[in-house]
């Protein structure tokens, strides 16, 4: 049975495959008037194909499966033949026991699946070309995936799938564009909210920390300086590592002009010319005066005139308004250092305050608690074309900070104080935070570097010229400039 | 022509206009046409944009130094005044008219040759022609077999007019249908005629035994088939009558590809461009006056593209023919060939098509694409759930459909045919004068 089945083919089908195959293998020998080396395969492939017309019962297939024997029977004619009465091959005949395949294998099946295919996308491909290349025909997704399959088969074919390729392409792209936007609206938006936050923050620091500074040159010899130290090197410090944080985009947006309106407008003070400012400002009490005459003698606030000029004793809040009732002050606007000469231009105002301390103690236990008398005033102050140094300085002591202060005093800077930070430890910087200051900062940073070389502090940094006016905050004012420098090895 | 380029301001347009009106197989054909070869597959590659695989065509072409002659291909491919003909002109004005014939070429190769052939006389040019002794005995071989083997071809081309399937279904009626058996006696006298035909032109072959022997057996082979229907007409036996049709029909559709392979390969090996170089370092030494020499030359190597680039399109036209003869089969061979044909067309479609498209305005161009339209639709009919008829009645339109595409390319087919015979016979011409200065180097 075995043998009978391998004699065979076991459909049309598979007959036409082998016959195909069959032709292709012998292509250089057919025709070629020699075949006899492959007359054996021939015979062979002629016998099975006589034999398979016993499972082959339709007629057209058995029409079909006859011409195919008949190609093959012709070769195993000899030229002798021609004088007989030659009969050819014939199919067996149909024999139902035979068995046989009905249908095709899978694999033409698939084969056929897919010249289907192939017909319906050229014949789409030419009803788009027909259209004008209307793009309601052009494919997208699984179609297109399938038709780049058949695209090097077949031209129309090809041609849609690269016009589809390009609608996808772009309308991938379009989606891309959109997304992109999105989220850069998103991010942007979170920029802004963030950096408003962070923006809130630095002016918060910034403004905490030049109160603390104010309040510490405005009292620099009360009892509180060593607790406002402590608070002042905390707020550096943690404005120090906001601003390292801080995105510079942040702070270069501010327009320097909304900084020097804003200080004014704190102020509340018109400007009698442009170097001059007003505000108010502590004047002391009788007891204990802030005003020097010019000749230097203290002068009682209760008897400073309106018009009088008078030097500053210590280091003072310009403030943009009186005090209130209650002895709540206003804000700050800056800084009247001492020595700084002022002008009244309107009659000081008394405060009853508690005295100081030292009152306190001497004063009766069951008796009410001493009082004194606190006079404000509003100033004219003349804006010093002699920048302000505050020197922040790192070392063993302050004498060489002091030594160094001279040299700048004796060079035209006013050098209201020095306050030993370890913040300033490695660094020699100038800050600067008005592009006006700039030219000041740089005869600073000279200054400094000239005074080195005379005192020989071979192994101090010349400090650079650092420009922070996209840093600068509510509190930092014209003028101010912060030498930030190493002493540690100024011998 | 070499060293020839486009101008940097005009090669992005002529790509772009290049790349929108020929896809990858159409610039690889007209390549192949200029060279002989796929060279397109070492340029670039068919996955990319059809602006780049333009691009990369032109470098591949103009630092080969073919850049004239594609150009020249694709002009012959466009109407005179369309935008990109006018482009290609004014970017490469010597690509108009730089299409090269073989005929007006062999003139002036066969003058070299004779001034050649006086030189003999002198020493020191007889000296330097010695030296191309086995360049003359190659063109004089190479020739010889290119027009043998063309010889052969035209033969049984001239028996592939009739569709074999046709001539089966003749043969059954030969026993009682007169005018059928009168048709294949008609066939049957033109097949022995060109047996003989064949016969002569293996004479003319070069005398090389084992080389006529392979043309011998296939001649003969046809001349049995002749005979087999000799005597099946004279016995009106149809049984033996669809024997000889069928060996003669395996002649006809084994031979003519294998003889065109013979032309391109003896085309290839045609030492042209070899005896080009040697004509020129003969002319350098004939203080004559005379120009025979240069211009010989520079015919020749005119000649070797104008050979090159028609036995290419006599090749890409046999490719088709064979994929026709694959379908023929199919039509025999099968109870329903809508599937078979469907998985077969696209072999067909494509080659064609392409060939269409380099002449749109011709009319065979014109009906073979529209016979192409038309078969995948009746295609797409045949699939639709209505098309109810069954057998030879349902692919009924679909065999005439085909019928219709096969006669057009095959007339296509012969009219290039025709040409290469042409050249060849013109081929024939410098054969003589080499044969003649070989046999005078040979007294020497």
């Amino acid at each position: 049975m075995a043998d009978e089945i391998n004699s065979r083919f076991s459909s049309l089908e598979d007959l036409q495959h082998a016959h195909v195959e069959l032709m292709k293998a012998l292509r250089p020998t057919l025709g070629s008037g020699d075949t006899s080396s492959v007359k054996p395969t021939i015979v062979e492939f002629v016998e099975r194909a006589k034999n398979t017309g016993a499972c082959i019962q339709d007629p057209a297939e058995r029409q079909a499966a006859q011409n195919i024997l008949d190609y093959w029977s012709a070769e195993t004619v000899s030229v002798e033949d021609i004088s007989k009465d030659w009969t050819p091959d014939k199919l067996l005949p149909f024999d139902p026991e035979a068995g046989g395949k009905t249908g095709p294998s899978a694999e033409r099946l698939a084969a056929r699946l897919n010249a289907r295919k192939k017909i319906q996308l050229a014949a789409a491909a030419r009803l788009w070309k027909d259209s004008g290349q209307a793009s309601g025909y052009l494919l997208n997704g699984s179609a297109l995936t399938e038709a780049e399959k058949f695209a090097q088969e077949d031209r129309d074919i090809n041609d849609l799938v690269l016009a589809s390729r390009t609608k996808v392409g772009t309308e991938r792209r379009n989606k891309w564009i959109i997304v992109v936007i999105v989220a850069l609206v998103a991010v942007i938006a979170w920029l802004l909210i963030d950096r408003a936050a962070e923006q809130r923050k630095l002016a918060q620091l910034e403004a905490q920390r030049s109160a603390a500074i104010a309040d510490r040159a405005a009292t620099r010899s009360a009892e509180q300086v060593d607790s406002q130290e402590v608070k002042i090197k905390a707020l550096t410090q943690e404005l120090k590592s906001a601003k390292l944080s801080a995105p510079a985009e942040i702070t270069e947006t501010v327009p320097e002009s909304v900084v020097l309106n804003q200080t004014r407008a704190r102020i509340g003070a018109k400007e009698t010319s442009p170097t001059t400012l007003r505000g108010f400002i502590w004047l002391g009490s009788d007891a204990a005066p802030n005003l020097l005459d010019n000749a230097g003698q203290p002068v009682k606030p209760s008897a400073a005139s309106v018009g009088g000029s008078y030097s500053v004793t210590k280091n003072l809040v310009l403030r943009t308004a009186l005090p209130s009732a209650d002895y709540i002050q206003s804000d700050s606007a800056g800084i009247v250092p001492e020595q700084t000469t002022i002008r009244i231009v309107a009659a000081p105002v008394p405060y009853r305050r508690p005295a100081p301390a030292a009152s306190k103690a001497a004063a009766p236990a069951a008796a009410p608690p001493p009082t004194t008398v606190q006079y404000w005033a509003q100033i004219e102050v003349r804006i010093s074309d002699q920048p302000i140094v505050y020197v922040e300085y790192a070392a063993a002591d302050a004498a060489s900070a002091q030594t160094l202060a001279q040299k700048l005093k004796s060079q035209g800077f006013r050098v209201p104080g020095v306050e030993a930070s370890e913040l300033a430890k490695g660094i020699d910087e100038i800050h600067f935070y008005f592009a006006e200051d700039k030219a000041a900062a740089e005869r600073l940073s000279t200054t400094v570097g000239a005074a080195l070389k005379e005192l020989q502090w071979s192994g101090v940094q010349a400090p650079k010229v650092v420009d922070l006016t996209s840093q600068k905050g509510p509190r930092n004012f014209p003028g101010v400039l912060e030498l930030w420098i190493d002493l540690s090895s100024a011998k | 022509m070499a060293g020839e380029k486009i101008p940097p301001d005009l090669i992005d347009g002529v790509a772009k206009g290049i790349g929108d009106a020929f896809d990858f197989l159409q610039l690889d054909a007209i390549i192949y046409r200029c060279t002989g070869e796929h060279r397109i597959n070492g340029w670039t590659n068919d996955r990319l944009p059809r602006w780049t695989i333009a691009r990369n065509c032109i470098d591949g072409a103009e630092k080969q130094g073919l850049i004239v002659l594609f150009l020249a291909y694709i002009l012959s491919s466009l109407p005179p005044t369309g935008t990109l003909y006018v482009l290609i002109a004014s970017a490469m004005p010597t690509a108009k008219d730089a299409l090269p014939e073989v005929k007006p070429q062999v003139e002036e190769v066969r003058l070299g040759l004779e001034r050649t052939r006086e030189l003999l006389n002198d020493p020191a040019a007889r000296s330097t022609i010695e030296e191309s002794r086995e360049i003359l005995t190659d063109v004089e071989r190479e020739i010889s077999l290119l027009d043998g083997y063309k010889g052969l071809h035209d033969c049984l081309h001239s028996l592939q007019a009739k569709q074999i399937s046709l001539l089966i279904a003749s043969s059954a009626k030969i026993a009682s249908d007169t005018l059928q058996h009168d048709a294949m006696r008609e066939y049957k006298d033109q097949v022995r005629t060109q047996v003989q035909c064949a016969r002569d032109v293996v004479d003319r072959l070069p005398d090389d035994a084992t080389l006529r022997s392979v043309e011998t057996k296939w001649i003969d082979e046809l001349d049995t088939a002749a005979m087999f229907l000799q005597k099946s007409l004279d016995d009106r036996n149809p049984n033996a009558a669809r024997i000889g049709i069928i060996r003669m029909s395996r002649v006809l559709q084994f031979q003519p590809p294998r003889l065109n392979d013979l032309i391109v390969a003896a085309a290839k090996q045609l030492p042209l461009q070899k005896l080009s170089g040697a004509m020129g370092t003969l002319a350098e030494i004939d203080h004559s006056g005379s120009s025979d020499l240069a211009n010989g030359q520079a015919a020749l190597n005119r000649l070797d593209q104008a050979v090159r680039g028609r036995v290419a399109e006599h090749d890409l036209w046999q490719e088709i023919d064979k994929q026709i003869w694959v379908i023929e089969q199919i039509f025999g061979d099968t109870v329903d060939a809508t599937d078979a044909f469907m998985a077969a067309w696209p072999d067909l479609k494509m080659p064609l098509r392409t060939m269409a498209d380099f002449s749109p305005e011709a009319d065979w161009a014109k009906n073979v694409k529209d016979y192409s339209d038309r078969i995948d639709t009746e295609l797409l009919r045949l699939q639709a759930p209505d098309a109810v008829a069954t057998g030879s009645q349902r692919v009924a339109p679909l065999l005439d459909l085909f019928a219709n595409i096969r006669s057009e390319s095959r007339l296509r087919f012969f009219v290039v045919d025709q040409q290469l015979r042409r050249d060849c016979e013109s081929l024939v011409g410098i054969g003589a004068p080499v044969k003649s200065i070989l046999e005078t180097l040979g007294h020497g």
